[in-house]
């Protein structure tokens, strides 16, 4: 029972404390919808060309090969091409009008045919999606491009005609037509493994990604407003008072670190309500698994804060102990940037972070659409890690000097 | 010319009269306490003095200077010792020094020397490099009387400073404020220990909701209580059930209780005595201590204002 | 002189302060080294990514009478288990496609290649709908992209192959000449020869390359490594969000004093209070400078950062300080108490690095044009815009626009902050 008026004591506490409420509400909401924005398709509207925009320079536009590169790349559902000069194209580009500008130099088409080196650049930042994109987009058609004027050159090589130009050149419309019916049927098909029918990557919502990186990295941070009660107990000496009672040890553990579970639960189902009500992010698809990955989550994260509320001699150290926690593993976990794309120690280590298998447990409901058996294995490292952090807190807690 | 001096001094907190018409002042080289309860506008009346607020109505003087009209001439002859420990607990004693001394204007070997001499005389010279925020209390308290020292004040103003201390850095204090008089220097002295009061002024100024109510020596204002006497009851009891009945019995001027001892101003205690003892007798109340004071401090407030001192 | 000794007074409690010190130094640079070590050792073409688990169905067989000698699924699943992609690619057999989408679905593989029956069979013989089916975690997006890549330039060498063979036969009898069926194999070699090179030279070798990217810079350190260039603007996403966190953290210094008791301490010294203010206000500008040069340095030296030529650097980084300063004692001045400002700091300024772009640095198309003209309302925005064109090598007139609003900005928000102090304390 002691316990408990401890917890609700350190409650009452928190929930006096309006602006860092606010910050521990408002915060993670706004960023959550802000980062959804980064990740969903830049907008809805079914007549909006959603092509991206390419600069071409190209000073001779009815070369054999410049004019059969243009005009495939005219077709394409995924480029939009604007012809421009050197100097209009770079201008665009530096203003954002076009994502990349695609050079063809002088003497392409002629260089190319006869067998020489001439090289295509394309001008664009390959650190963005678009950059990439662009440049992944324009390598098969120039790849394709490529291959038909080398079937040509050995099929002119071959016939030997009076006039291998046009023989060439009739080879080589005879391939590049081959090319581009071959270009209608896409060879290769991918398919998201989903449970449920889905239209892209993201499960067919956005904010299936912020959402549960958002929710991991601010129930770290939710930590700081309860471990400081703990930290203004040791200051204003309430905490030696509370032993000098005959509360047991464990109790005032107990019930401070049952104040920290429900703050950082109350967090998290808010914002799990919140992406199912508002952002139609379905936690609520496997109730019990989300629920269970939720308490678990909160019981590393108050775990944690307990820790950090027993290391820490002053409410500054706090801010600083749980940014550094909340940074370190926000990034290590995957909830910054996909942990695919990071190098092969970094991700290994990521992997075995809490917050990783948090963000396993929550990806496995939202996005792989995968029911109560994908979250045992996160929920048990998760339920480890929050022993081990219980048990260091508690091995420090007994060295404090009252 | 007066050291300080204060001329109807007002000032308004939206309706609230925190301090009502004050006049008092001290001559140069005297310790003027200004003694009365917590909330009576002892530490609104000093924050006018050392420029922290702005009077509403009236002026005061510090050697001659008004704080209103004149507030930086008025702050070099002055030294403040908040009664809250006010240093930066992130630098040391010495740096804390150097720092405040240079914010009253020291410079060089001049300022150097100085922090040197008040560091002896609080008795820190030892400590000096070591971080005030790791100071006792007490030590803490040294500083920050220090740091008013630096520019060698003609006045100091003190504003309870031996609040919550122990008995020996309190005494300690008592002895510095004594050596600086000495010296030279006017202290103005904010208390509401009688004793204190009683031990260190040349002046005492009482002061009650926001109004001094009696100004003069230890002497005179003992004289206004007359030939009262003054008899402390401790009961074992509630007093209140009692009081009313005793402020009936002839001869009682003036009586109060205050955490579970009565007070009472009486003309003659071997007459009035035993009707009290008679009174609580019938009602069933014993008197466990009984300690008759010639009129004090104490004495006085209760005649003036009806209430305990430390009310 | 006495604003000088407020000015050091704060620098030296500012500098003793671990949290200071963490939060101005230790957690930009911390924050810098975590992205660093993600994807700082793939710099330079060091490919030390995670490896790809791929999982490969492969059903394809060839009927007795095929022209081909090996299946063409075969040569699919060879490539996933070539020795040469060994460190990023760990390829392993399924026997069928219900078991590998099981293996997706474990998380035991990150994509599955699942090539049906009579693949070559059937493409050889022009069927529309033969499809080679690639299953992916829906987490990963990069694995499935270059796995969905390689299957794609595998078959698309197999088609150029087929339409080299039917190209020439064709103009051959257009000719009236008679191809021979034995001279087929010849020009398939000749062919794959050319493609193989072909490919080597696009992925591994630039100058030779029919087709390269190239970063838009035009200065003459310009960094083509992408890497590098996203490291640069990380630390520059990290240095003006904790130049802001600094400026305010900083201002707050008044309200603790206010709390301490010294400043109204300092009120009773013979020391006017514009003074005072003027004090803190040149503290907070000195500090940020100091610890914009502290980063700028490490970033230099512990990642490799190439910031640019002094002239735009110093254009860039004197507005940041100015704006810096400007929004931290206007933030500041709103604010009662250290209490409130702990909000102020972390949920103010988080939002608006976040408006100005500081978290999407390295992704700023992905933003809808809305969001990006929102950050010219913020001075972070002009602060990471400028810092983009230093590290795109523009030139120093470039950067007069950003430089103007930078300094602009910054100087009201002082003017309105500085006034508010001044009518609070003065």
């Amino acid at each position: 029972m002691r316990i408990l008026d401890l917890t609700l004591k350190d409650l009452s506490q928190m929930f006096r404390d309006k602006r860092s409420l606010l910050f521990l509400v408002a915060m993670p909401i706004v960023f959550t919808i802000f980062m959804g924005f980064a990740y969903r398709n830049t907008n809805d509207d079914p007549n909006a060309d959603k092509r991206i925009p390419l600069a071409v320079v190209d000073p001779e536009p009815e070369a054999v090969l410049n004019k059969a590169l243009a005009t495939r790349l005219e077709a394409s559902d995924s480029i939009r091409v604007e012809k421009m000069n050197e100097a209009d194209a770079m201008d665009a580009l530096y203003k954002g009008d076009v994502a990349g500008v695609l050079v063809i130099p002088l003497g392409f088409s002629e260089q190319v045919s006869a067998g020489n080196e001439a090289q295509l650049t394309l001008i664009a930042d390959s650190t963005t999606a678009q950059g990439q994109s662009l440049y992944q987009l324009l390598r098969v058609p120039v790849s394709q491009l490529m291959s038909a004027v080398e079937v040509s050159r050995e099929a002119a090589d071959m016939i030997g005609a009076e006039n291998p130009f046009v023989e060439q050149n009739a080879a080589f419309e005879l391939a590049w037509g081959k090319w581009i019916e071959t270009a209608k049927t896409p060879i290769v098909r991918t398919e998201q493994a989903v449970a449920e029918e889905s239209t892209d990557w993201m499960g067919g919502n956005p904010y299936n990604q912020s959402s549960p990186g958002i929710l991991v990295q601010f129930a770290i941070f939710g930590l700081v407003t309860s471990a400081q009660i703990l930290v203004q107990e040791k200051k204003s000496r309430t905490l030696q008072r509370l032993v000098t009672t005959n509360m047991k040890a464990w109790e005032i553990v107990a019930g401070h670190i049952l104040a920290m579970f429900t703050i950082t639960f109350l967090q998290t189902a808010m914002l799990v309500l919140f992406g199912q009500w508002i952002l139609h992010v379905d936690y609520l698809r496997e109730p019990l698994a989300a629920l269970l990955v939720a308490v678990t989550l909160g019981l590393w994260v108050s775990s944690m804060g307990l820790l950090i509320g027993v290391i820490a001699k002053e409410e500054q150290q706090v801010i600083l102990y749980s940014m550094i926690a909340m940074f370190l593993f926000s990034a290590m976990g995957g909830t910054w940037f996909p942990l695919e794309a990071a190098g092969g120690t970094f991700a290994m280590i990521g992997r075995a972070m809490p917050s990783a298998w948090a963000m396993n447990g929550l990806q496995n409901i939202l996005i792989r659409g995968l029911g109560m058996e994908s979250v045992w294995m996160a929920v048990g490292m998760l339920s480890v890690y929050a022993m081990g952090f219980f048990i260091l807190a508690v091995w420090r807690f007994k060295r404090i000097e009252m | 010319m007066n050291a300080i001096e204060v001329k109807n001094l007002k000032k308004l907190f939206g309706d609230f009269q925190a301090v009502q018409d004050a006049n008092f002042k001290a001559d140069a080289g005297e310790v003027l306490s200004l003694l009365g309860p917590n909330g009576a506008g002892k530490s609104t009346t000093i924050s006018m003095l050392s420029g922290l607020l702005t009077p509403t109505e009236g002026d005061a003087y510090i050697m001659g200077h008004s704080v209103t009209k004149e507030p930086e001439a008025a702050k070099k002859s002055l030294g403040v010792v908040p009664q809250d420990i006010a240093l930066y607990p992130d630098l040391s004693a010495r740096e804390n020094l150097v720092f405040w001394g240079k914010m009253y204007g020291l410079r060089g070997a001049a300022l150097k020397q100085r922090v040197d001499e008040v560091l002896e005389i609080i008795g820190l010279t030892d400590r000096q490099k070591d971080l005030v925020g790791k100071f006792s209390g007490g030590m803490k308290r040294r500083v920050n009387i220090g740091v008013a020292l630096l520019h060698k004040p003609d006045v100091v103003i003190m504003d309870e400073p031996t609040v919550g201390i122990d008995p020996q850095s309190r005494r300690h204090i008592l002895d510095n404020v004594k050596e600086l008089n000495q010296q030279g220097m006017t202290v103005l002295y904010t208390t509401h220990y009688m004793e204190e009061a009683a031990e260190l002024s040349h002046h005492i100024a009482i002061m009650d909701k926001g109004k001094v109510i009696a100004y003069g020596t230890h002497a005179e204002l003992i004289k206004m209580v007359g030939e009262q006497t003054r008899i402390d009851l401790t009961l074992n009891t509630e007093a209140e059930k009692i009081l009313p009945m005793w402020r009936k019995v002839e001869g009682v001027f003036k009586i109060d209780s205050l955490d579970g001892k009565v007070t009472a101003l009486v003309d003659d205690s071997n007459r009035v005595l035993p009707h009290l003892f008679e009174t609580a007798s019938k009602a069933n109340v014993r008197i466990t201590s009984v300690d008759i004071q010639e009129p004090n401090l104490e004495t006085v407030f209760l005649h003036l204002t009806g209430r305990a001192l430390r009310d | 002189m006495k604003i000088i000794d407020m000015v050091l007074k704060d620098l030296t409690r500012s500098f003793r302060s671990a949290f200071a010190i963490g939060m101005m130094v230790v957690a930009p640079l911390m924050l810098t080294g975590l992205i660093y070590f993600a994807f700082g050792g793939m710099s330079g073409g060091d490919v030390s990514m995670t490896p790809i688990k791929v999982g490969v169905v492969n059903a394809d067989k060839l009927p007795d009478d095929s022209v081909l000698e090996t299946p063409i699924g075969d040569n699919i699943r060879s490539m996933f288990f070539d020795e040469s992609v060994q460190s990023w690619i760990v390829a392993s057999d399924y026997v069928d496609e219900e078991t590998a989408r099981a293996a997706v679905n474990a998380q035991e593989i990150g994509v599955a290649v699942i090539i049906p029956q009579n693949f070559s069979e059937s493409y050889l013989s022009g069927e529309q709908d033969v499809q080679v089916l690639i299953v992916s975690d829906p987490t990963l997006s990069i694995g499935p992209a270059v796995v969905e890549d390689m299957v794609t330039m595998m078959i698309d060498g197999v088609a150029g192959g087929g339409i080299a063979i039917e190209t020439i036969m064709e103009r051959l009898q257009a000719n009236g000449m008679q191809p021979n069926p034995v001279d087929i194999p010849a020009w398939v070699e000749q062919y794959s020869n050319w493609y193989r090179d072909f490919q080597r030279n696009l992925f591994h070798n630039p100058e030779k390359a029919a087709y390269v990217i190239v970063a838009p810079s035009a200065g003459e350190r310009e960094t083509a490594d992408p890497i590098q260039k996203m490291m640069g603007l990380t630390m520059a996403g990290q240095m003006i969000f904790f130049a802001f966190f600094t400026g305010a953290y900083s201002m707050m210094s008044i309200l603790r004093e206010e709390e301490e008791g010294t400043l109204a301490r300092l009120f009773t010294t013979p020391t006017d209070r514009t003074s005072i203010l003027a004090g803190k206000f040149v503290a907070v500008f000195i500090t940020i400078l100091l610890q914009g040069i502290v980063l700028m340095v490490a970033g230099h030296y512990a990642f490799g950062i190439h910031w640019g030529s002094w002239d735009v650097i110093a254009l860039a980084f004197t507005g940041q300080i100015v704006a810096a300063t400007g929004l931290g004692v206007l933030l500041m001045a709103f604010v009662k108490s250290t209490k409130q400002g702990g909000p102020v700091l972390g949920g103010g300024l988080t939002a608006l690095g976040m408006l100005g772009g500081l978290f999407t640095a390295n992704m700023p198309n992905a933003l809808p044009a809305a969001m990006n003209i929102v950050a010219n309302f913020t001075p972070q925005g002009w602060v990471l815009k400028a810092w983009r064109m230093v590290m795109d090598g523009q030139p120093a007139s470039d950067l007069l626009l950003p430089f103007a609003v930078m300094i602009g900005m910054g100087v009201v928000m002082f003017a309105i902050g500085a006034l508010m102090f001044k009518k609070r304390f003065a």
